[in-house]
């Protein structure tokens, strides 16, 4: 069920209706139901692949939980880990392979007939694997009790909020929710809501709208040069922006209005001043999976500086492959570890050139600097995200440039060029307004002082902001695209 | 007391956007709907003084293609753009109800017919001025919330993303005349006989050579995607037949005009299991006419329609060839 479709703005209030009405003692029923049907509404055999994964990890982290033997609980994990990622890989990534293999195969002249495989990538596979992941880790180490309850965990395992294209939670966060008594709060709600609206205006209004002109493009990047190439990569960073985050918005809006709290996902990632900071901003749930469970585990930073490197290219390149089981998604993790380790090696040798220029002495004039250098790098690295092949992509890094002269030499030039984009020009227009709202009411929400005075504003004004955003969606945004994290 | 002020804050707010929703309503009704081009067909279609005897069925390629105002009065042409076999059965069935001197239906016969591209719409909305809602059940056999969303957009047309659409495209037209002081120009183009016609005509040959071949390119991926053969648009066919059996009315198909690039790219789909699944039906018969203008491509206007010369020509031809059939 898409969070963008009449099904879930029906099924929603319904269940959250339902959630406050019922006893606290029948909630995780009610939330257990719910995110079967939820799930189940796209394929129903999925939601039973995902009722066996719930099942050994479930069995998996009660016996580690009553094994005293440390030896017989890392087995107990390393069983459940392979499950997992057996799974993983059999949906995700066993035709990615077995082309890489048939390919290998064929320049070594040797016969390879495993046939490739007509298989549905389950729906949220790679958030709920990551999500059992960190759950049966924890409870090895102890840092969470295995869950006794069966519902209860189930409930957990497949809270519809998050289930499809998360926040990944952690056991630790999200399981005492279940049992707490979540009351009808009118502040929590109200901001709740209001949340989701901006979600959807996120995803509907912006993002759609922005994928027009990326689509057009980057179906076809052949057929352009320069600025076109140019500008809808620019447009891809907020697309992917203001889909994925308007995703997390109204999964993190839907889980508080019934009382759970989901954390951050996302926070202002495009006013990062270093790719460092990025990761700190970006996808916070996945990001920090990494962090906890891979690179910490590896050594960290605790280690030599080589091995750092190593840790940190290793974090990313698994990053890269989680997103997608193709190339183009290998070398946007390699990128972004090599900004990484590129980041560690030229730090000190950065801060020097910056107070050898003065531009300490403007801590703005620095800030907006580096913000600009890392949007730069990570825009970049999109294009590998985005682009259908790596071929495509060599492309549109080879061609960013290639006429570039002439298509902005002349407003009719420019104008020429921007009309090949299959948006109109008020849509154009319309885009660029919308990314500076965002960045502007981002800069709002980061203000507790701009917020309380919003809400001492007469209901009226509100209100009619409201409807604003309401009839944006409405009537400005698009309905047919699903969100982009649902093919990971 | 959370409950009661959640609940009344509510009330307001919702009452607020049904008034503000129905202004743009009653909008979109006085400036879009009142001369829709689709609802202007159904209430022509309807006046009892039309007795056609041979009546088009299917998409844009008939509605574009044929002009019944140059074939005489005993045709009627009821075809419309993105209109499938599940609602050519539909206006069958309204047909055969109120119009008894029918003899002859014609259905597209294109490669297009029973593709994915023709099957996915699940709107049926706009049938419901024409016909029951239990016909349409027979049809669609939609789930509850196709339903649920159809019923929505018949009674409130803006709950459909499509009339949304249409809606931002009129109001931005009406506040520019607002301030170009320009009149509103008129959206639809009628002939005398109700009719959708072309406002220009527009000459493939004119298109340079790289547009047309992208244009081509990009209308037959859309047009002609896998899977080419729906069962369920089969389906729709075999009902029209059986429809017309009973009723004594014979079934003619008509492949239109495409330009050769078209027919070129097409070569390269599966459009012969198309046209294995149309030679198994009992077509009286199968008049091909898309090689018809592979010399004259400027009477298109686009890589599969024709433009008002070439439709007025082909129109000529069409009805010289359904006379022999009709004798």
């Amino acid at each position: 069920m898409l969070f963008t479709s009449l099904s879930y703005l029906l099924f929603f209030p319904t269940v959250a209706v339902a959630y406050f009405v019922l006893p606290q003692r029948f909630r995780w029923v009610l939330l257990l139901v719910a995110s079967t049907f939820f799930y189940a509404s796209w394929k129903p055999i999925y939601a039973l692949l995902l009722f066996c994964s719930m099942i050994v990890n479930f069995l998996a982290a009660l016996a580690m939980g009553r094994e005293t033997n440390r030896k017989l609980r890392l087995e107990y994990l390393w069983f459940a880990i392979a499950i997992n990622l057996a799974l993983l890989l059999f949906f995700k990534y066993f035709n990615f392979i077995n082309d890489e293999l048939r390919s290998l195969f064929g320049f070594a002249g040797l016969p390879y007939d495993m046939p490739a495989l007509k298989i549905l990538l389950p729906l949220g596979i790679s958030f709920y694997t990551f999500q059992f992941l960190g759950y049966l880790i924890d409870v090895y180490r102890g840092t969470v009790a295995p869950e006794r309850h069966f519902g209860v965990f189930a409930a957990f395992s497949s809270f519809f909020p998050q289930l499809i294209a998360g926040p990944i939670a952690r056991a630790v966060d999200l399981l005492p929710q279940f049992r707490a008594v979540h009351l009808l709060e009118y502040r929590r709600i109200v901001d709740s809501l209001l949340l989701i609206l901006w979600g959807f205006f996120k995803k509907v209004v912006i993002a759609d709208n922005l994928a027009v002109a990326v689509n057009t493009v980057y179906d076809h990047p052949e057929r352009f040069t320069g600025l076109p190439l140019i500008v809808t990569t620019v447009f891809f960073a907020f697309q992917i922006y203001c889909d994925f985050s308007g995703y997390s918005d109204i999964a993190i809006g839907s889980a508080r209005v019934m009382g759970f709290s989901l954390g951050d996902n996302f926070l202002r990632p495009y006013s990062a001043r270093s790719i460092r900071d990025f990761w700190r901003r970006w996808h916070i749930s996945l990001s920090s999976w990494f962090r906890d469970y891979v690179y910490i585990p590896l050594g960290g930073n605790r280690v030599s500086s080589l091995r750092r490197s190593f840790n940190l290219m290793a974090v990313f390149l698994l990053c890269g492959l989680w997103h997608g089981a193709a190339w183009t998604f290998v070398v946007w993790g390699a990128l972004h570890g090599f900004y990484q380790i590129w980041g560690v090696m030229t730090r000190s040798m950065r801060e020097r050139l910056a107070r050898m220029s003065g531009l300490v002495r403007f801590p703005r004039l620095l800030d907006a600097w580096q913000v600009a250098c890392t949007f730069l790098l990570v825009t970049l690295a999109w294009v590998f995200f985005r682009a259908a092949t790596f071929t495509d992509a060599v492309y549109i890094f080879t061609h960013f440039t290639t006429g570039l002269a002439d298509q902005i030499g002349s407003f009719a030039g420019l104008r020429e060029t921007l009309g090949n984009l299959s948006m109109s020009k008020t849509l154009f227009v319309g885009s660029i307004l919308s990314i500076i709202l965002l960045e502007g009411v981002q800069w709002l929400q980061q203000h507790e002082g701009m917020r309380h005075g919003f809400r001492q504003m007469p209901k009226a004004l509100r209100y009619a902001v409201y409807y604003v955003i309401i009839f944006a969606i409405l009537f400005a945004g698009r309905w047919e695209t699903p969100f982009i994290y649902f093919q990971f | 007391m959370p409950t009661r002020a959640l609940c009344r804050s509510g009330i307001i707010f919702i009452f607020g956007f049904v008034v503000l929703f129905a202004i743009c309503s009653v909008y979109y009704q006085v400036r879009v709907l009142q001369s829709d081009n689709l609802l202007r067909q159904f209430e022509y279609v309807k006046q009892e003084s039309l007795q056609p005897e041979v009546v088009f069925f299917g998409d844009s390629h008939p509605a574009m293609d044929v002009r019944t105002s140059v074939m005489g009065e005993r045709y009627f042409n009821f075809a419309f753009p993105s209109f499938n076999l599940r609602e050519a059965y539909l206006k069958a069935q309204f047909i055969l109800e109120h119009k008894p001197h029918v003899r002859a239906f014609v259905i597209p016969a294109d490669d297009h017919i029973f593709s994915v591209y023709r099957a996915e719409d699940r709107n049926f909305a706009p049938m419901l001025h024409l016909v029951r809602l239990r016909d349409v059940w027979q049809v669609y056999r939609f789930r509850p919330l196709d339903a649920l969303v159809s019923l929505a957009t018949y009674a409130v047309p803006l709950s459909h993303p499509m009339h949304r659409q249409e809606f931002v495209r009129v109001f931005k037209k009406d506040v520019a005349s607002l301030f170009t002081g320009e009149s509103l120009e008129r959206d639809l183009f009628w002939d005398d006989r109700d009719q959708l016609i072309l406002r220009e005509g527009k000459s493939w040959s004119d298109i340079p050579e790289g547009q047309r071949k992208e244009s081509v390119a990009s209308r037959v991926h859309v047009q002609l995607r896998d899977p080419l053969v729906n069962g369920k648009l089969i389906s729709a066919l075999e009902r029209i037949f059986t429809l017309a059996q009973a009723h004594g009315v014979m079934v003619i198909g008509v492949r239109y005009p495409v330009v050769r690039e078209y027919q070129d790219h097409a070569r390269f789909m599966d459009i012969a299991s198309v046209r294995a699944v149309l030679a198994a039906m009992p077509f009286r018969a199968i008049l091909d006419y898309q090689q018809l203008y592979d010399d004259r491509q400027d009477l298109f206007q686009d890589e599969d329609h024709l433009n008002e010369t070439g439709a007025l020509l082909f129109s000529q031809r069409l009805a010289s060839d359904l006379e022999a059939l009709l004798r």
